[in-house]
């Protein structure tokens, strides 16, 4: 059996404004093990993108304790957040993952502008992950001129090259028809299997959850029920 | 923070000023505006402070009766006048003091173009009155005539005033006079004025005996204390004594400081509307491009580097609006010729002159107000909540 690679430890998060109280999650015990695929399930509301964006650092709680590893994550101050994020997850949201005014290659290769790679190793470790995803063609297109599958394969490079251990997927496929979600998928998959990557995916999407190989069922904040898919 | 990091924001930076058009022009347009009424008020104080400083001679020296302001509160008597023949220190000619006694009315005259009544100063002087002036030039006709209602005419509103030409006859005060001529002053501030003799004005305006002022040629600037001493020791004196260039300096001082003590006030009234047009062109700007910065930091670029980049951005814009207004400012404001009112004398005309300081400081204006005006903005911008 895998280590852990997120453990979340009597989590508790609310949003409260001046008269009421949100409660999302109470005492929410959850482990995800590294190298995992996993869908997120739940209905509208329940609280699955909260819990990305808390696995992701960008969002806090309010008790608990969340290690990601041995590290403890959830009382890293500002700085050693954004560094430690830098470091390990890469974000896939359903729609704008990138810079505009930027081309292709160089909304991937923005996360190694913070390394200490020269800039034609930056330019060879583009192109890798560019062709690894099947983009080598497209590689100066401004995201405007690709379609919204070919944008969320950029973003997926874009976390490969990073050599980010985590990728947190915001319905990854929402915005997208069969054909492309199941290229996005596919890209996902290969991300997973061959480079070992740990991928924690919220969706709707019944075919994008045939790709998970667990799921987590999160049901009016509380309740988390682990579901054990069949390999696909 | 890494060149190449450096390098990458910039670059986004410069997209956003092209993809922001409308965001951009706003910021370019008031900066623009404000570098321009700046530029204006300064080179007009500048322009007029330097007319100043070529007026005058600290050789020739200026008499008022002791507590005179100006040439209009000042008495002289004819016994002063004769007094100061014989006061040392003075220049002679053909064994005559060089002294010019002087009475000058204001009279109402009209423009040539607008048709609308302006004041000018009629100046009734002795003989040596044009010599007693540095940079006298008859440029034409010929001088007037002692005794006669003959007017000479300076050459800054000869082709301004009605009726100013050479030949005419023009009625001031029920009297008339025959214009004979034209003067220049090398371009100084009182060439606006008309000259006729002395006799004839103290006659026309019923001032027998009366006199304003007098000037007086020194051999050396330094005789002017010899001839304030003489003044003072005397009991019949007791004039006010100052050298040409004093007395000029401190009619024209109010008039400087007037437009510069206005300049900065209104240009700091511009600032405030500047502010609030970028602050909201920004606002808007920043708040469209929530998503490019979270995505930034998500990938782990830090606060300061994005918030240097929005400052940058604002900052590269209110600059180049900064130097289209000096270009524009140069084009439109340098040498231009201005009327403005003095104090005791009637119109003055000066070119206005914008200089290195001057733009330096228009400069500086717009680059702080783009700063602040860009900072909240990009705070509350690299601030937001990085969650999805
Ligand atoms: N910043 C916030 N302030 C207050 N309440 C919030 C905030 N963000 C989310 N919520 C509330 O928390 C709950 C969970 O929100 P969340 O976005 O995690 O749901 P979700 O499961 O992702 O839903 P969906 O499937 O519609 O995306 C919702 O009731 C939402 O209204
Ligand atoms: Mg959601």
């Amino acid at each position: 059996m895998k280590d852990a690679i997120f453990t979340l430890k009597k989590v508790d998060k609310f949003y409260s404004d001046s008269n009421e109280r949100v409660g999302i999650f109470d005492k929410l015990d959850m482990t995800i093990k590294d190298g995992e695929f996993c869908a997120i399930l739940g209905p509208s509301g329940s609280g699955k993108t909260t819990l990305l964006n808390i696995l992701g650092g960008v969002d806090t709680i309010n008790s608990g304790e969340i290690w990601f590893r041995d590290t403890r994550i959830d009382n890293l101050n500002q700085s050693q957040l954004t560094r430690w994020r830098a470091q390990n997850v890469g974000f896939i949201f359903q729609q704008f993952n990138l810079i505009s005014l930027l081309s292709a290659q160089q909304n991937v290769e923005l996360p190694l502008l913070m390394t200490k790679l020269t800039r034609t190793e930056r330019q060879r470790k583009v192109a890798a992950a560019l062709e690894l995803v099947g983009l080598t063609d497209r590689a100066k297109h401004k995201p405007a001129q690709l379609s919204g599958g070919q944008q969320q394969r950029v973003a997926i490079a874009r976390a490969l090259v990073a050599d980010l251990p985590v990728l947190l997927c915001d319905e990854p496929t929402g915005n997208l028809d069969r054909d492309t979600s199941n290229e996005v998928l596919e890209t996902l998959r290969l991300l997973n299997k061959d480079f070992g990557k740990s991928i924690i995916m919220v969706t709707h999407d019944q075919t994008a959850q045939s790709f998970a190989r667990t799921s987590f069922r999160l049901d009016k904040g509380t309740f988390i029920e682990e579901v054990l898919l069949a390999c696909a | 923070m890494s060149p190449a990091i450096l390098s990458r924001l910039i670059y986004i930076t410069l997209g956003n000023i092209f993809k922001r058009r409308w965001v951009s022009g706003t910021i370019v347009l008031a900066s623009t505006l404000v570098v321009i009424v700046l530029v204006g008020f300064l080179s007009m104080s500048e322009g007029f402070r330097q007319a100043l400083n070529n007026t005058g001679s600290e050789n020739i020296a200026m008499l008022m009766s002791g507590q005179a302001q100006n040439e209009m509160n000042s008495q002289l008597t004819r016994e002063q006048i004769e007094l100061l023949q014989s006061a040392p220190g003075v220049k002679k000619l053909d064994g005559n003091t060089l002294l010019s006694s002087e009475l000058s009315v204001i009279v109402g005259v009209r423009t040539r173009a607008e048709n609308i009544k302006r004041n000018i100063t009629l100046r009734g002087m002795t003989k040596y009155g044009p010599v007693l002036r540095e940079g006298f030039k008859l440029t034409s006709g010929r001088m007037f005539s002692p005794g006669l209602n003959e007017i000479l005419v300076g050459e800054k509103i000869a082709g301004e005033v009605k009726g100013l030409d050479v030949g005419n006859t023009l009625r001031l005060s029920g009297s008339d006079w025959t214009v004979v001529g034209t003067f220049s002053l090398a371009g100084n501030l009182f060439e606006s004025e008309v000259w006729a003799d002395l006799s004839s004005v103290q006659s026309a305006y019923n001032r027998h005996n009366q006199y304003q002022s007098a000037r007086i040629a020194l051999i050396d600037k330094d005789a002017l204390f010899d001839l304030t001493l003489y003044s003072a020791e005397d009991i019949r004196l007791d004039l006010a004594v100052q050298s040409e260039k004093q007395y000029f300096s401190k009619q024209t001082e109010g008039m400087v400081n007037l437009v510069s003590y206005l300049a900065w006030p209104l240009a700091i009234l511009l600032s405030i509307g500047t502010f609030t047009g970028i602050y909201n062109a920004m606002q808007i700007s920043i708040d469209s491009r929530r998503r490019e910065f979270v995505i930034l930091r998500q990938l782990g670029f830090s606060r300061w580097g994005i918030f240097i980049s929005v400052l940058f951005e604002s900052l590269l814009c209110s600059v180049v609006g900064a130097g289209v207004g000096i270009g524009i400012a140069l084009l439109v404001f340098d040498g231009f010729i201005a009327t403005t009112m003095g104090s005791s004398f009637d119109s003055v005309s000066y070119s206005l002159s914008v200089n290195g300081s001057i733009a330096l400081q228009a400069f500086l204006l717009s680059a702080i107000v783009g700063f602040l005006a860009v900072c909240i903005p990009a705070h509350r911008g690299v601030n937001q909540r990085l969650a999805l």
